[in-house]
């Protein structure tokens, strides 16, 4: 194949992947903005809280009479898990639903780790956040849209090597960073469009493929459900059920005694779909920036709150916690969400670039697709 | 009209390879460790951003390089 014929093929993959992707990947681009900096906008709109100063730090409250406020709070409802977060030591959350086993959330209730103050209720499923969420996970349409979405960022990888093999030709004479302001407009936006997206390549190619692999989470959740976790859960199978209140203080003390050097993510209650009938599963995280990714779940009895079983995740469903950061950009302070900010707007940049190009060169390619044929 | 020369493979892509590796260990260095390593992340990551940057500033400098467009395309 002559080299001209193989820019076009080249040049058809990169316009017809990018054309069918392009409106979604707008939109994901979009919503994105303010999701990087969800937490800074919960906070500023009081839909969250930070935790009080006070002068004693240390995370000192019972647990149980945690557990037992959030119960009198919503009677009837039952405690699904104790969350607690590496990042902020001095809260507890509390999220109860209708059963333990409901994947529905009726309540998220915030408390002050130091003296087990109760701070705030969480609004649930609604604001500006949760609608730009939902907008860029599954466009209101369960998994089936996350799953649709992922196919879009399929074909923004192609895109994006189709792209890289364009950009070689186009650089065929002209110097790195070339954006070439005489003549027309079209001419300095192709330039802006090939500088713009080879310089932010490799964090385009990271945020697709982590958001690619982010779609496929809860099936992937399911399958280590289904099958790891079940094994763990096997011996206990059939017992009658407790619903682990008044227990949950010792049940956590015991898996933290179990794992030294790590802090608690969160705990699923008795009866829950992450717990045994009459056991907790504490999932513990690491304490350095890498391992804090990671989860480790410890099956704690209830009665007795001997640590019955304790196992790492396997590969695949640490590849998808570590996915999550780098599709996030939360791991590495305000600075780096700032940088995803920048990054986020050039990739924005590109997109409408990359759509003005392809109505532009549609009239600018003419004679040259005729001169090669003649 | 004067016509650029072709330039090499590695002409063509040493910045780029160099962007894209600064980048990957801009991504990586914030999630290996804290302090120093969130500082080194940001200025890794910057760059990429920071090239951009320059590429949009208004200048007279890189016109008229290279005139006759990339290969596969032709003016009108």
């Amino acid at each position: 194949m002559s080299a001209r014929s193989t820019f076009k093929v080249w040049y058809g993959v990169h316009q017809w992947t990018s054309l069918v992707c392009t409106l979604f990947m707008l939109l994901l681009c979009l919503t994105g903005l303010p999701l990087i900096f969800a937490e800074e906008i919960d906070l500023a709109l009081g839909r969250n809280i930070a935790a009080p100063q006070r002068p004693d730090d240390q995370r000192q409250a019972d647990v149980d009479a945690i557990v037992a406020d959030a119960l009198a709070r919503r009677p009837g409802d039952t405690v699904q898990f104790l969350v607690g977060d590496a990042e902020e030591p001095a809260l507890w959350s509390v999220r109860l639903g209708k059963t333990a086993a409901s994947s529905d959330v009726s309540a998220f209730y915030l408390y002050d780790a130091r003296n087990g103050e109760f701070l705030h209720a969480v609004p649930l499923d609604s604001g500006f956040i949760n609608l730009m969420f939902r907008l860029h996970y599954d466009l209101f349409a369960g998994l089936p849209g996350s799953l649709l979405l992922g196919a879009m960022g399929l074909l923004l990888l192609a895109s994006l090597v189709s792209g890289t093999v364009l950009y070689h030709y186009h650089m065929a004479k002209l110097p790195f960073g070339s954006v070439r302001r005489a003549g027309s407009s079209r001419l300095r936006w192709l330039d802006l469009h090939n500088l713009l997206g080879i310089a932010t390549l490799v964090w385009l190619a990271m945020v697709g493929l982590t958001g690619v692999v982010n779609t496929v989470a809860e099936p992937i959740f399911q399958r280590w459900q289904d099958t790891e976790l079940a094994a763990m859960l096997a011996p206990y199978q059939g017992q009658a059920p407790v619903n682990g209140q008044g227990r949950a203080g010792a049940a956590l003390a015991a898996a933290l005694r179990a794992a030294p050097d790590m802090a608690l993510s969160f705990m699923a209650f008795p009866g829950n779909e992450f717990a045994g009938p009459r056991q907790f599963v504490a999932f513990l995280q690491g304490n350095t920036p890498l391992t804090s990714q990671l989860l480790t779940p410890v099956v704690i009895d209830a009665a007795t709150s001997e640590v019955l079983a304790k196992r790492e995740l396997p590969a695949y469903v640490k590849a998808l916690l570590l996915s999550k950061p780098l599709h996030f950009g939360n791991y590495g302070g305000l600075p780096l969400k700032c940088l995803w900010l920048v990054l986020d707007l050039i990739a924005i940049a590109v997109l409408v670039s990359g759509v003005y190009l392809w109505l532009a060169l549609r009239r600018w390619r003419l004679p040259a697709v005729a001169g090669a044929a003649a | 009209m004067r016509t650029a020369s072709r330039r090499t493979f590695w002409q063509i892509w040493r910045l780029p390879l160099a962007l894209g590796l600064a980048s990957a260990a801009g991504l990586a260095a914030a999630l290996i460790g804290d302090g120093a390593w969130d500082a080194a992340s940001w200025a890794l990551l910057g760059l990429p951003a920071a090239v951009c940057g320059l590429g949009c500033w208004p200048s007279k400098s890189t016109a008229c390089v290279g005139d006759k467009g990339p290969d596969g395309y032709k003016r009108e």
